[in-house]
């Protein structure tokens, strides 16, 4: 019978080719490297004719480890597990039959455990991936076994279809293992842009919207499919519609990022104030894409802003008006001598000191240009102020030291016009400030070309306001010096890096 | 003489001491001084009752905005000038008037009451 020959040179026999084919068809439904594993135990006992089998695979370490076996003990698997003749990556080696393991050169502990498990031949067949070895099987048999030509082109036919399939599993498993990290990080991403505590969008190169986060959908009431007809547009307030449009077309049309700040329409129908930031995105080539941008709701921060600007704009009203009432109280109480030095002196610091409030609501009480003080306090008594020349470097001054400054110039201008240099026609006065140091502010006020000085034999209120308080409000030094040829006074300020 | 001699003037003052020191400058000046008035109905009635030259008008009474007394004072041409703790603000540009702050003195009153009547009276020529 030609399927029954026993031919040395071919895989010609009938159930030799069935088992094949056989296993050739189990791998291909295999589902994991255990059903491989088992198919080719099966062929291996079947074709090889041994009743027991395993096969070995290199582990990450390199070292050869049992992974699925027929008939073979424990103690067996465990001490000679690791053993093999290649290392990994041996290039294309031949199997190696051994008809008696009593006959080879094997240490003898290797030996007793052999024959310990009634082994006599054994079969070493390597198992290759590309043509480097990966692992190998093993037949065994428990009587002396020549093995023939036949039968060891048969074992490398069934250990190559082997590490063919036991490949295409590593391939499968690292390609899931890479896809199903690329899903874990794409689901991490995702999240972190729906998720994200504020409004995320993506535009295509028209402007319309491509992509809203899960905040911007819930702003809007978008579905989750319904972005095809959401129209964003149509939801900006009539007043600020025209110039949102305006700003976001021409950063698309110019490829520039913008913050554009505007009211929209909540899917409740209320009026959110936004801010927008918004910036091009490109293809790997280049190619502008469209925006992408994000929206914070600053309707709470703009009221409580709101709120701030009103209540600081009563205070400053009510501070005024309280002024005023000082002013109106000090008119009726001096009725008669209403437009007597005194009277007049009294109306001028307290006139400056709502100057000097003035200046400060207008910056909000935060910081006043020295230049701006200079010009507000010494332009209220206008004749005079062409004489006076003023010159330092921009410099702002917090609320105390403004008020402290701005009462200090009055005192100077009015003794100047009542005693000093103008006092006179020809007479000047120069107003300079320097920061020496970024801790020390220095101003001086010279006055040149008035009547000849005489100190005064009595310190009155203004020197004294200018010695004596303002030395405590500025924490520094203010030292009048009444040189004959004109008044010189230098007022020394600490500062810090708050000042700008 | 001032500018303000025999001047029939509106004044609109809700805080008691700054209006009777007002009136009381007005008076040594010459003017003739209808007022005070503290609300916007008392000015109201004041405008429709007298006739009025020219007016001190504050632009808030007791947290109201004088608002409609400029209207009527704008619709009978009648020149004025705002007083203010609140500093220049919308109003100013709103009506287009002159506007001084408190606290003011009457030298600045007398100077931009004189310059609207002034103005005013261009106009009408």
């Amino acid at each position: 019978m030609a399927g029954h020959e026993q031919s040395d040179t071919g895989l010609s026999t009938e159930d030799d080719l069935r088992a094949l084919y056989e296993f050739t068809d189990a791998i291909y439904h295999a589902r994991s490297a255990d059903d491989i594993y088992a198919s080719a135990l099966e062929v291996i006992t079947r074709t090889l004719h041994c009743d027991r089998a395993s096969i070995l695979l290199f582990d990450d370490a390199g070292i050869m480890q049992f992974v699925a076996w027929r008939g073979l003990s424990n103690e067996y698997r465990t001490k000679l597990a690791g053993h093999t003749p290649w290392k990994p990556g041996d290039q294309d080696p031949p199997p190696i039959f051994v008809e008696d393991i009593a006959e080879t050169a094997e240490p003898d502990w290797i030996k007793q455990v052999i024959s310990g498990e009634g082994i006599v031949s054994l079969g070493f067949v390597p198992i290759t991936l590309e043509g480097k070895v990966i692992g190998k099987f093993m037949t065994y048999y428990s009587s002396r076994k020549p093995v023939k030509a036949r039968s060891q082109a048969l074992a490398v036919t069934i250990a190559r279809q082997l590490g063919f399939s036991i490949g295409r599993t590593r391939a499968e498993a690292s390609r899931e293992a890479a896809l199903s990290h690329l899903r874990f990080s794409e689901a991490r991403f995702r999240q972190m842009t729906e998720e994200a505590p504020i409004m995320i969008w993506m535009s295509n190169p028209n402007g319309h919207c491509e992509q809203l986060n899960k905040l911007a959908r819930d702003f809007w009431g978008v579905a989750d499919d319904g972005l095809d007809k959401f129209d964003y547009s149509a939801t900006i307030h009539p007043e600020d519609s025209d110039r949102v449009l305006a700003q976001m077309g021409e950063a698309i049309t110019q490829n520039r990022p913008v913050t554009v700040r505007g009211r929209y329409a909540n899917v409740s129908g209320h009026w959110r104030i936004l801010q927008t930031e918004a910036r091009p995105r490109y293809a790997c080539d280049g190619q502008f894409l469209g925006m992408i941008g994000v929206n914070v709701d600053i309707t709470e921060q703009e009221s409580v802003a709101r709120q701030r600007e009103l209540m600081l704009a009563e205070l400053n009203h009510r501070v005024k008006n309280t002024l005023a009432v000082v002013q109106a109280i000090a008119l009726q109480t001096f009725k008669a001598d209403r437009r007597s030095p005194p009277v007049a002196t009294f109306l001028g610091r307290l006139g400056v000191l709502a100057k000097a409030h003035d200046i400060l609501s207008a910056v909000s009480w935060e910081a006043t240009p020295m230049q701006e003080l200079a010009r507000e306090v010494l332009g209220g008594l206008s004749p005079n102020k062409s004489r006076i020349d003023t010159d330092g470097p921009p410099f702002l001054l917090k609320p105390k030291q403004a008020l402290a400054i701005a009462l200090a110039l009055h005192e100077l201008q009015t003794n100047a016009m009542k005693y000093g240099a103008l006092s006179v026609d020809q007479g000047t006065v120069s107003l300079q400030w320097r920061l020496p140091s970024s801790q020390r502010l220095e101003i001086l006020w010279q006055e040149r070309g008035g009547p000849p000085v005489v100190a005064p034999s009595r310190r009155g209120f203004g020197t004294l306001m200018l010695e004596k308080g303002l030395s405590a409000e500025l924490n520094g030094v203010a030292k009048l010096d009444f040189k004959p040829d004109g008044l010189l006074c230098r007022i020394e300020a600490a500062i810090d890096g708050m000042n700008g | 003489m001032s500018v303000l001699t025999g001047r029939r003037i509106l004044v609109v003052e809700d805080e008691f001491l700054i209006a009777s020191v007002l009136c009381d400058m007005l008076e040594d000046s010459g003017a003739v001084v209808l007022g005070p008035a503290a609300t916007v109905a008392e000015a109201m009635q004041m405008l429709h009752d007298n006739p009025v030259d020219a007016a001190l008008l504050d632009m808030n009474l007791n947290g109201q905005w004088s608002d409609p007394v400029a209207e009527d004072l704008q619709a009978r041409r009648i020149p004025f000038v705002f007083t203010t703790g609140y500093g220049t603000n919308s109003r100013t540009e709103k009506f287009g008037v002159r506007t001084v702050s408190k606290p003011y003195s009457w030298e600045e009153i007398e100077q931009q009451l004189g310059l609207s009547m002034v103005e005013a009276s261009l106009r009408e020529k």
